[in-house]
């Protein structure tokens, strides 16, 4: 008998033995009953258990599919990102060599053109000293008739033509014109000829990259004749250069230097302003620097630190690639030497490249000295 | 003393420059000036053809010529004229190529282009001075009781 059963009847009606048949025909239906009840009520709570299992690995499963989903989009959110700022990196770095390319391809330009300049500025240069000369015979040739015209009788025919012809083709002026169009003839054509030695020395297409002695004076000069149109239009150029010595150094990587220095300080001085950039020099001792000092924007102190790190700019896109000045740390920490920096927003930015005299290298098989001699 | 110059440039004009500046510049070392005699070629070939047939003092040459380079004319006029003093005379300052010329041919002097009058005459005088120097060795070796 089901035990709750059990326990009325015993509570009302005695001891379920003693019950009369009839009475224990009726318990049992009833027992019946109530197992039967039971039994039905264990099956639905079974159901309902495991509906509510299945409901709750349900539910984790969603869970998991859902932060699985949330990694992904992070992940590939975080992919996204890197994958854009690579591209930056190697769209500043595809500039950088597009620019160092155009560097180099002056220089091949420069020495491939040379040859073919240099002919004519050799002989148009040449021929302009042989005019001059034949003019100054020319003209000692005019004296000399000029001589003979006084000789002459003043009413001869060929005085009232020599006369008419001089005044005509106007001899004062030619005599007083000729010297001046040699002399502007003679400097145009030295003017050539020093832009194309400039370039040929910017780019070193002469020599392969070794280690010699060099005047930086002059490096910075030709830098400066290359980059001039970038310069002339915004600021006034003062050299206040020192005593210096030949320093030991790869010319045309310290120029490379001197070039990103030159065109920061340009690129410094706001647009439509005129600024000044001062050039200045000394030796102590065993080291030489060069200082190149703008009256342009500044650098915020926040951005002074970042300065020489590889693709930071302040530049918009396009005008600068954030290289220039790291290319520069390195060939200047190359050479042993070092750069400093002095900037005050608004009121300009000095650099500094010190450099040793001299390399302490171990000697080379392929010394140039030795070619020389 | 009269001398015979040959210049070999594929440029006419530039022979005409020189020409114009031997003509107007006196070719003279110390005390010694040199009447010269010039003789010009646009054509190396052309110029090797005169060399066989003629002696001469100095050899000019520019270096990038169309048939050959200037090295290698020199080269070959130094088998012809092994008496003459040899210059090269460059626009492209091809350091390899200069450093041949003094190795190879033994050039007397690298004249850059663009030139300078003074210097190129100069350089010219003085090359036909070590010229004489060397001739005159040259024959007192060969009969020591001569001067």
């Amino acid at each position: 008998m089901v035990s709750l059963l059990e326990r009325q009847v015993k509570r009302h009606l005695g001891d379920p033995a003693t019950l009369p048949a009839q009475w224990r025909d009726f318990l049992a239906a009833v027992d019946q009953a109530y197992e039967q009840a039971d039994r039905d009520r264990r099956m639905i709570e079974h159901s309902l258990d495991l509906m509510s299992q299945e409901l709750t690995e349900r539910n984790r499963d969603l869970l998991r599919e859902l932060s699985e989903k949330q990694k992904t989009e992070a992940a590939l959110q975080f992919e996204k990102n890197e994958q854009s700022v690579l591209i930056e990196r190697l769209e500043a770095a595809h500039s950088q060599l597009l620019q160092s390319e155009k560097m180099a391809s002056i220089g091949q330009l420069a020495a491939g053109v040379a040859h073919e300049i240099n002919n004519p500025i050799g002989y148009v240069h040449s021929n302009i000293g042989s005019l001059e000369s034949y003019l100054g015979d020319l003209f000692r040739i005019l004296d000399a008739y000029a001589g003979a015209e006084a000789a002459l009788p003043a009413d001869a025919p060929a005085c009232a033509e020599l006369k008419r012809i001089k005044a005509e083709r106007d001899l004062a002026f030619l005599r007083q014109d000729i010297p001046m169009l040699m002399a502007e003839s003679k400097e145009g054509i030295s003017r050539v000829r020093k832009i194309v030695q400039d370039l040929k020395d910017f780019s070193h297409v002469d020599s392969s990259q070794e280690w010699k002695w060099a005047d930086l004076h002059q490096g910075l000069d030709s830098t400066l004749n290359v980059v001039n149109n970038e310069i002339k239009y915004k600021a006034e150029v003062v050299k206040e250069y020192g005593e210096l010595p030949e320093v030991e150094c790869l010319p045309s990587e310290i120029n490379q230097v001197f070039l990103n220095l030159l065109v920061n300080a340009a690129h410094a001085i706001a647009d439509g302003e005129r600024g000044k950039i001062t050039l200045r020099s000394g030796c102590d001792g065993e080291r030489v620097w060069v200082e190149i000092a703008d009256t342009g924007s500044g650098i915020a102190p926040e951005n002074l630190k970042r300065i020489f790190d590889p693709f930071f700019t302040t530049k918009p896109v396009g005008r600068g690639t954030g290289l220039g000045l790291s290319l520069s740390y390195g060939i200047v920490k190359k050479h042993g030497g070092s750069i400093e920096v002095a900037s005050e927003l608004g009121r300009g930015t000095s650099f500094r490249v010190i450099l040793p005299l001299r390399q302490n290298r171990e000697p080379r098989a392929d010394s140039d000295a030795d070619a020389q001699a | 003393m009269k001398r015979r110059i040959m210049l070999v440039d594929d440029d006419d004009a530039v022979l005409q420059a020189l020409r114009r500046l031997f003509r107007r510049l006196p070719c003279a070392y110390g005390i010694l000036s040199y009447e010269l005699e010039i003789e010009m070629f646009t054509a190396p070939m052309a110029a090797l053809a005169r060399a066989r047939e003629l002696e001469f003092d100095a050899l000019l040459s520019d270096y990038r010529m169309p048939e050959m380079d200037g090295i290698e004319f020199l080269r070959r006029a130094r088998v012809l004229r092994p008496d003459a003093v040899l210059m090269l005379f460059s626009g492209s300052g091809d350091r390899d190529a200069v450093e041949r010329a003094f190795a190879e041919v033994g050039i007397f002097r690298f004249i850059a282009k663009p030139w300078d009058d003074a210097t190129l005459v100069s350089a010219l005088a003085e090359s036909l001075n070590y010229r004489d120097l060397m001739l005159e060795k040259r024959l007192e070796q060969r009969e020591p009781g001569r001067k």
